[in-house]
């Protein structure tokens, strides 16, 4: 079997069973008792062995059937959902998050993960003989969860009528599936009845299937050579019929995994996955015509003629729905991402002996789907932070008159176009005076300059490359990675980082990042006859530099600018470009780049317009100066600026 | 014995066509007709084994001739020609009785495949 083209839906699919196994597990930990949380977690890991087996995934395959033969034991309360077990599955959870990446990738599993697939197969096996050791003494309890819907089945069942499952494969392109659907089953119900169809049969009728679907059908007909004529007709591949006998009710479930992709295929007829990428090219040929409809606009108001303007109107308006339906395209909600926040915070508290109450708030905001999956890393680095460096051990919390339990909380809401994202704990605070004598170690400042320092200005210089207070390396937050990553990611993303702390009450870090990265307001200016686009969200304010109000300090000019004097530039020179010798006057942008404000002289400004981001070439990406190149309303490329690297 | 197949389309292209590939298979045309009505009115007198019959056409379509050939015999085999995108027609027309469906343009191995099976 070609198994390339399933793979990538084997990683999307295989990963929303994680994102739900993680969550089951970890609401399974809080209440070990519940039997529905065991068969969630057993039907997704049932699911994602059937799909790594049929796409020859086998150490995946293997790895999850002993991660199921486990959970089928607690299942059955032939085996406790105890910590040793839960944890057995946390590392199962693990291996396969690491395993559908690599396979994500397009590499073997096995390479990176035999050791760790070895490890988790002698662990399964540890506790299933501590299981079989025990079950001399426990009792079976029945089990729930069948692969039937017996609620429709029973109603039409007589004294001695048959359930028979009849598996239909069409033949590959026909026309007019659905009609040939419906031949069949018309056929069927000449003889039985059709309790239900999967897909349902509203959805075969609407030729929401692929070409293979599923008759659950009660007849008083026991031969299946007689259903077979039944349903016997032209354009059929293959017919698979089964009896359904009433134990089916209990352990049916091995059978799913014949076809899982073609349910899979069909199951979901509201909802399609798209790739990324797709979405990508999608916002950027909408972005072309957004350049594009304003510069017929300007033809057509050009050419005096009305009815190129009534059509170049309705364009524009068509552009704009377009527009807004590929932007609201590419939303997720933020849960995408903090539903693995709970996670995080378990293991990374469990491996410091830290009690943590976790709580997440505003997961059904939605943002850009890129941005999104940008924010992760940052926001799980936070997350840890505050884990290993803001709350304290239960015993110096309650020394210090707190509870033992620490709170961290991560809340997401929208201000503006933007998001607010915090992760605020309740923890011990920044210690102001070890940033403060950090800093002088690390030669960044004398000890008189540390000591005058605000408290607020020392709590900044941990955003600063290469800043760090952790005294210890832990297994959680690492070495060398601070904030200043944090923040370098953010500033990335178009977004700020703002934290504020108080000595023994907690520390809060602010983001604020754009809903959407994909469309932004800008300001046009011009320099040196080229025009460069900067984002409205870096620009402070536009003036007028009167040549009177420019002033030289050490040999750079600067401007007087409210109370201050800032650097003064022409962008030109900033670019590297001729011009703008003469005298530093005439129209600036006063921008704020790394906590510092400067004023950009320019030519002209050029108003401001809405652009599309569109992706980087190599050779533009190596300039820091830019973050990104869109299309002019002429059609030709524009540079997007990007202030935050102006200073140097 | 070779079956009697009655083929009804309104294009005599169209008859010529299905007429061929019958009689490539072990069939005999033993009438034709160009409207639902000759249909019924050519069922009556030839007692066919099996009908090949357009969906669309003049005077009375395949639909209705459909319903009043089952009206006659209920047991008449009913094979439904259709083009592309006639779905709900088809479903219309094997509720009225039709035994099975081939999609235009034609393949002689489906034509033949759904006429046997037809008159399994």
């Amino acid at each position: 079997m070609d198994t390339s083209k399933y793979r990538d839906l084997f990683v999307s699919e295989t990963r929303e069973h994680l994102a739900n196994l993680n969550r089951s597990l970890l609401a399974l930990e809080k209440s070990p008792g519940d039997t529905a949380l065991v068969n969630e977690i057993f039907r997704s890991v049932h699911t994602v062995k059937g799909m790594a087996a049929s796409i020859g995934q086998d150490m995946i395959a293997e790895v999850s059937h002993r991660a199921e033969d486990l959970l089928d034991r607690v299942r059955k309360r032939q085996a406790p959902a105890g910590p040793d077990q839960l944890e057995a599955v946390f590392a199962f959870v693990d291996f396969l998050e690491g395993a559908v990446s690599l396979v994500a990738l397009g590499k073997a599993p096995e390479a990176e993960l035999a050791d760790v697939s070895r490890a988790l197969l002698a662990r399964f096996e540890g506790l299933a003989a501590a299981a079989a050791a025990q079950s001399a003494s426990a009792e079976p309890a029945p089990a729930a969860g069948a692969e039937y819907d017996f609620s429709r089945i029973i109603p039409l069942r007589q004294p001695d009528s048959v359930v028979f499952k009849i598996r239909i494969l069409l033949e590959k392109d026909i026309p007019l599936k659905s009609a040939r659907a419906f031949l069949m089953m018309r056929s069927l119900e000449t003889a039985g009845k059709i309790a239900y169809t999967v897909p349902e049969r509203f959805d075969i009728e609407a030729e929401r299937f692929d070409r293979g679907f599923t008759i659950i059908f009660v007849t008083g007909l026991r031969d299946e050579k007689a259903i077979v004529d039944l349903v016997a007709c032209s354009e059929v591949e293959d017919v698979e019929i089964r009896e359904i006998a009433d134990e089916d009710r209990d352990q049916s479930l091995e059978s799913k995994t014949i076809g899982a992709f073609v349910q899979i295929a069909q199951e979901r007829p509201k909802d399609v996955k798209v790739s990324l990428s797709r979405l990508d090219r999608l916002m950027n040929m909408v972005g072309e015509l957004v350049v594009w409809k304003e510069r017929l606009r300007q033809l057509s108001a050009g050419s005096g003629n009305p009815m190129l303007a009534d059509g170049v109107d309705e364009v524009a308006r068509i552009v704009g729905e377009l527009q807004h339906e590929v932007l609201a395209s590419r939303l997720v909600a933020m849960a995408e991402v903090f539903d693995r926040f709970p996670r995080v915070v378990r293991d990374a508290a469990k491996a410091l002996g830290k009690q943590i109450g976790f709580e997440v708030r505003g997961r059904e905001l939605e943002m850009d789907r890129s941005i999104l999956q940008q924010l992760a890393e940052p926001l799980v680095h936070l997350l840890r932070n505050a884990v290993d460096h803001g709350i304290e051990t239960p015993d110096e919390r309650e020394a210090a008159g707190k509870p033992r339990a620490g709170a961290i909380v991560v809340t997401a809401a929208k201000l503006k176009e933007q998001a607010l994202v915090t992760v605020a704990d309740d923890g011990r605070g920044m210690d102001v005076a070890a940033i403060r004598a950090k800093a002088v170690e690390k030669g960044l400042m004398t000890a008189e300059q540390a000591a005058a320092l605000g408290d607020g200005q020392a709590i900044e210089l941990t955003t600063r490359p290469g800043f760090s207070t952790a005294a210890r390396v832990t297994e959680v937050s690492g070495r060398g990675v601070g904030m200043d990553v944090v923040k370098s990611k953010i500033a990335a993303l178009g977004g700020q980082l703002a934290i504020d702390s108080a000595a023994g009450r907690g520390c809060t870090v602010t983001l604020t990042i754009p809903l959407s990265l994909s469309i932004i307001h800008t300001l046009l200016v011009s320099a040196d006859q080229m025009t460069y686009a900067m984002p409205l969200t870096q620009v402070k304010e536009t003036i007028n530099v009167q040549p009177g109000a420019v002033r030289t300090l050490q040999g750079a000019p600067v401007l007087l600018y409210r109370d201050r004097a800032i650097p003064l530039f022409h962008l030109a020179r900033v670019l590297g470009r001729g011009g703008g010798e003469g005298e530093l006057a005439g129209p600036a942008v006063v921008v704020e780049s790394q906590g510092a404000e400067l004023a950009l002289v320019i030519d002209r400004m050029l108003g401001q317009q809405e652009i599309v981001v569109k992706p980087m070439t190599a050779m533009v990406k190596q300039s820091k100066l830019f973050s990104g190149v869109t299309i002019s309303r002429e059609g030709k490329p524009m540079l997007i600026l990007d202030v935050n690297n102006l200073a140097a | 014995m070779s079956r009697r197949v009655l083929v009804v389309d309104d294009a005599i292209f169209m008859r010529t066509m299905i007429s061929d590939i019958l009689k490539k298979g072990d069939f005999e045309v033993c009438g034709e007709g160009a409207t639902g009505a000759e249909a019924v009115e050519q069922y009556k007198k030839l007692k066919p084994d099996l009908v090949i019959m357009d969906i669309i056409m003049p005077d009375m379509g395949g639909i209705e001739a459909v319903k009043a050939i089952m009206e006659l015999d209920p047991n008449a085999r009913i094979l439904m020609c259709s083009a592309m995108g006639q779905q709900a027609l088809v479903v219309e027309a094997i509720q009225a009785g039709a035994r099975d469906f081939v999609v235009k343009p034609f393949q002689p191995s489906r034509v033949l495949e759904a006429a046997q099976r037809a008159l399994k």
